[in-house]
């Protein structure tokens, strides 16, 4: 899409937007920041559409690429839009402008360029070396996926994953849920990133280029089931490859998959998990997606758990922070972190656990536990590790 | 405004310590096939002054490196950044220049090319780190230069640049033709998108070789080349109380004696 078509198209989106002001209240920008309407969901889309309507001097474009980029892309906006208002699609034109200011040059944040750089260098964010990324595999004893290895589903580790050792941690729990069910499934020994920082940060020739290089891995092996652990390559998948390429290609979340197999008793939960926990919905599982259900059906499978929902839950869940290429900046108007909202939260409700389905909501809330000190009465869990946990006495 | 930015192409230095190799006898890095080759950070920074004074001025910028044919894959990258045209300087004759003959080798690309009012040099190598090549080219120019710039403007003529010192700035005011060494602090060098880059690789770049540029003899020579070893224990110390456990410290670090 060339500038023009973009600017267009930005301009188009924004000038439906009626001004209501609806959407600020749910925008998690406004939790964190002084507050000014500038600063959160369609304050940022409307700053943008003025800079673009009549051109504005650079100091002004960088102030604005602030704004911009500190968006969580959590969707929250949009719903609200969309239940309350004129359904007015703000990330859309988020997007866009992030793919503008990209090829502007005014765009990412200064720290978002090397996740950046590593993508096109080396296929992650994390500057892993491809050599470096295979070692996490040594010693888990799962094939490389392949129609020979007769495996039904690819398990798609994504880069968190491999990078950090907690989430290794996750990933490894779900591995031996999936051999405890006898789930024939493999991954790819020359796995890249699924193309979603590239998508979120606004550069989009590269994530073309990632797409169409893991499509043709696809199907050259044979896909046919793909199986995430993070929720965001799940989106990628689902929503940013394109659909007549991704045919005959069935894409889940692994929470989807655990239920499936718990409904089908490939996987009994026979352990009891006397804990008061609350789950926090990722936001690229739920409001992106409208997965509410399957991780909850999961969870209430778990004899003696106990669940208490958040005040904040399902479609108005609010993001750990984590989102739109946040993992990789930090901003200066922010006051606060989003997770540590959370964890007050989960500490209001007296959760000994918050269970969530994503390596960055969980990255962030541990630290929010950390920082908000509260690392003696609550701890931050993956669903697969409570899974896990709740089947251990089997066989 | 005709502005020349050297830049050096090498080892990605974000790679894991443990992926950096050398040859010890041949006394030079090794390049593993899975490490990628990068622009010296410090030089895209200098690009990135270039390209903050063509914003507001009209200017044509030149990139000139010293390197291996693969430097013609960062050249291409500084085009993508804004950057007009680049030349490889580059033969098997160079390969073993030190800063003196980098220094002296640049010059002489920069004379032939004859037309620059600024010169623009990173503050030092991103591998080496000498930083002698900036001040070694313009002393062969017999030109003014200025180090450790934070900040250039360029009016009437002249250049006026602000350097970062240990306890501040100081602001040097030079005559056009010139030379300036840019630090870090000038700011973070500008992404190019990849298509930029992508339509970038279809430009030429010319090689200018030992028969445009004559070699130069180095003038220093490294004697040996090795990776320092580490080696790093830890011990907790233990303790009843948080006061216990200081004065444990303080015992063992005297004992050590480190206090």
């Amino acid at each position: 899409m060339s500038q023009e078509e973009l600017k267009q198209d930005i301009l188009d989106v924004v000038t439906n937007c009626v001004k209501c002001r609806f959407c600020l209240a749910v925008c998690p920008l406004l939790d964190i920041t002084k507050g000014w309407q500038g600063q959160g969901a369609s304050g940022i889309t409307l700053a943008i559409y003025t800079a673009l309507k009549w051109e504005v001097e650079r100091e002004y474009k960088e102030a604005l690429r602030d704004l911009l980029f500190s968006c969580t892309t959590c969707r929250n906006c949009v719903v609200r839009c969309q239940e309350t208002s004129v359904g007015v699609d703000l990330l859309d034109a988020i997007d866009k402008s992030r793919q503008f200011f990209v090829e502007e040059m005014y765009g990412p944040m200064p720290q978002q360029k090397k996740p950046l750089e590593f993508l096109e260098r080396y296929g992650n964010p994390y500057g892993m070396l491809p050599s470096e990324r295979k070692e996490w595999m040594k010693g888990l004893g799962v094939p490389d996926y392949s129609e020979a290895t007769a495996a039904e589903v690819l398990l798609y580790i994504g880069c968190t994953a491999t990078h950090d050792p907690r989430i290794a941690d996750v990933a490894r729990a779900l591995i031996q849920l999936l051999k405890a069910a006898q789930v024939k499934f493999g991954i790819l020994e020359d796995e890249t990133c699924c193309a979603c920082p590239t998508f979120r940060l606004g550069e989009q020739f590269l994530a073309e280029e990632i797409v169409q290089e893991n499509i043709s891995k696809f199907k050259s092996r044979g896909v046919k089931h793909i199986v995430t652990l993070s929720p965001h390559c799940f989106d990628t998948f689902l929503n940013n490859y394109p659909k007549s390429e991704m045919q005959g290609i069935k894409v889940q979340h692994y929470s989807q998959l655990l239920r499936d197999l718990i409904k089908q008793g490939r996987l009994v939960l026979k352990s009891k998990v006397e804990k008061k926990v609350t789950y926090h919905d990722p936001c690229y599982l739920g409001r992106h997606n409208d997965i509410y259900e399957a991780p909850r059906e999961v969870l209430g499978s778990i004899p003696g758990i106990k669940l208490v929902e958040f005040n904040r839950c399902k479609a108005d869940s609010l993001c750990c922070g984590g989102g739109g290429g946040r993992m990789w900046a930090d901003f200066e108007a922010e006051e606060e972190r989003l997770a540590n909202i959370r964890v007050r939260e989960a500490i209001s409700l007296g959760a000994e656990v918050i269970v969530t389905a994503c390596p960055f909501c969980l990255i962030n809330m541990e630290d929010g536990v950390k920082s908000v000190g509260v690392e003696d009465s609550l701890k931050v869990i993956d669903i697969a590790e409570l899974i896990l946990s709740a089947i251990e006495e089997q066989g | 405004m005709k502005i020349a930015v050297c830049v050096r192409e090498i080892l990605d230095p974000e790679i894991p310590s443990k992926a950096f190799k050398i040859d010890a006898e041949a006394k030079r890095a090794i390049k593993l096939p899975e490490v990628e080759l990068v622009i010296s950070d410090y030089d895209a920074r200098a690009l990135e002054a270039a390209l903050r004074i063509k914003d507001s001025l009209e200017s044509e910028i030149t990139v000139m490196s010293l390197g291996a044919e693969s430097a013609k894959d960062i050249i291409r990258r500084c085009i993508a950044m804004g950057a007009d045209e680049g030349i490889l300087v580059s033969d098997p004759a160079f390969d073993d220049s030190d800063s003196f003959a980098t220094a002296c080798v640049l010059a002489e690309a920069i004379k032939k090319q004859n037309n620059f009012d600024l010169i623009l040099c990173g503050i030092q190598e991103g591998d080496w780190d000498s930083g002698q090549v900036g001040s070694g080219v313009a002393e062969l120019l017999g030109i003014p230069s200025v180090t450790r710039a934070g900040n250039i403007e360029v009016n009437d003529g002249k250049v006026v640049v602000e350097r970062v010192v240990t306890d501040g700035r100081e602001t040097v005011e030079m005559l056009l033709p010139a030379l300036v060494t840019v630090s870090s602090e000038i700011g973070e060098p500008r992404y190019p998108s990849i298509r930029r880059v992508r339509e970038a690789a279809k430009k030429e770049i010319p090689t200018w070789t030992a028969a445009d540029i004559a070699p130069a003899i180095p003038r220093s020579e490294i004697v040996s080349l090795f990776i320092p070893s580490r080696e790093a224990e830890c011990e907790f110390i233990a303790g009843e109380s948080p006061e216990e456990m200081g004065s444990n410290l303080a015992l063992k670090l005297r004992e050590a004696k480190a206090i």
